[in-house]
């Protein structure tokens, strides 16, 4: 099973969170402008999907997305109701990872929100969710 | 959504702590402030503010049990905090009642409160909303899901009144925005 990386953001387009497990070589620059682009293309993709809806939707109606997949790799796609928004790149035969993508929401409730030392909206460095994070994301089963 | 199940659902996932310990905890709380502020009025402000800064957490924790998907209006939205939330972390459950004409004010009541128990609050203050940071946690909460609202108590049972009566103001639905740093 090839995990490649996860990001969390926040409701602002903070990245809360990043990690690569696996990648190619990049430096500070080029990880921050990726962040970037991602949220921007999470944003965008979110508004576009909302407009071709075949329903009209209402304001706070989201039609919403799951992933999408290239030739190199798939993105997984979860966003809560409170703005926060979760993507995690596999490998392209990877199945619906919705479930993970859940379960690492409840460890963000459990170690970062429950954490009374942590500052809502700065990037997350607290080693248990980053250990757990690791764990979870070995433990997905091979397409 | 059934929300009979929902609220089941919610009570049973959540983690239970000595509700004693927490009145008294609260009360001490409440009276050091008293003491801090000597004024009702910036008390009951902090309390507010002490809920605000809670509600912006606990709504993680909501969304991530109850598990429920978008509200489609604000009576939704009301019915979900008065059935699900405050039986997931007050263990009681609320009515919504008294709904202006525009759908955009109603009052959640409620006849227990598990923060008033054991308390007795003396006349010179009768001005304090000792539960005010169930205001606080609402507004909170709701501000992290795009909804502005005000809430305030204009019923306590602490001060003689038949039930606890909050009243919940929609104010704005905030549209999400980005902005670009990079021009």
């Amino acid at each position: 099973m090839t995990i490649y990386k996860l990001f969390i953001f926040d409701r602002h387009g903070t990245c809360l969170f990043y990690r690569a497990w696996f990648q190619k070589p990049q430096n500070a620059k080029a990880v921050e402008q990726e962040k970037k682009l991602l949220f921007g293309l999470m944003y965008s993709v979110k508004d576009f999907v909302n407009k071709m809806s075949p329903r009209s939707l209402d304001a706070t109606e989201n039609a919403g997305w799951y992933s999408y997949t290239t030739s190199d790799y798939k993105l997984h796609y979860f966003e809560t109701l409170s703005g926060l928004r979760f993507a995690l790149t596999t490998d392209p035969n990877q199945s619906s990872l919705q479930q993970t993508l859940r379960s690492i929401y409840h460890l963000y409730v459990s170690l970062i929100v429950k954490n009374p030392l942590y500052k809502i909206g700065t990037v997350i460095s607290i080693p248990q969710f980053i250990a757990q994070v690791d764990a979870l994301c070995k433990s997905i089963p091979s397409p | 959504d059934n929300p009979a199940f929902l609220e089941l659902a919610a009570h049973d996932m959540s983690d239970k702590i000595n509700a004693e310990l927490l009145t008294m905890t609260y009360g001490a709380m409440v009276q050091q402030l008293l003491k801090d502020h000597k004024d009702v009025k910036t008390v009951n402000a902090e309390l507010h503010k002490m809920g605000y800064n809670i509600g912006v957490r606990l709504i993680d924790e909501f969304l991530a049990k109850a598990n429920i998907s978008n509200c489609s209006n604000f009576r939704e939205t009301s019915q979900v905090i008065a059935k699900v939330g405050f039986k997931m972390f007050l263990g009681i459950t609320a009515d919504v009642t008294k709904w202006r004409q525009d759908g955009k004010q109603c009052s959640i009541t409620f006849k227990g409160n598990p923060l008033n128990e054991f308390v007795e609050i003396p006349p010179k203050y009768s001005k304090l909303r000792y539960s005010n940071i169930l205001c606080g946690v609402l507004c909170g909460s709701l501000h992290m899901v795009n909804l502005l609202v005000e809430a305030e108590f204009v019923q306590d049972v602490l001060l003689g009144d038949p039930d606890n009566e909050i009243r919940l103001t929609l104010k704005e639905v905030l549209q999400e925005e980005y902005h670009d740093d990079e021009v």
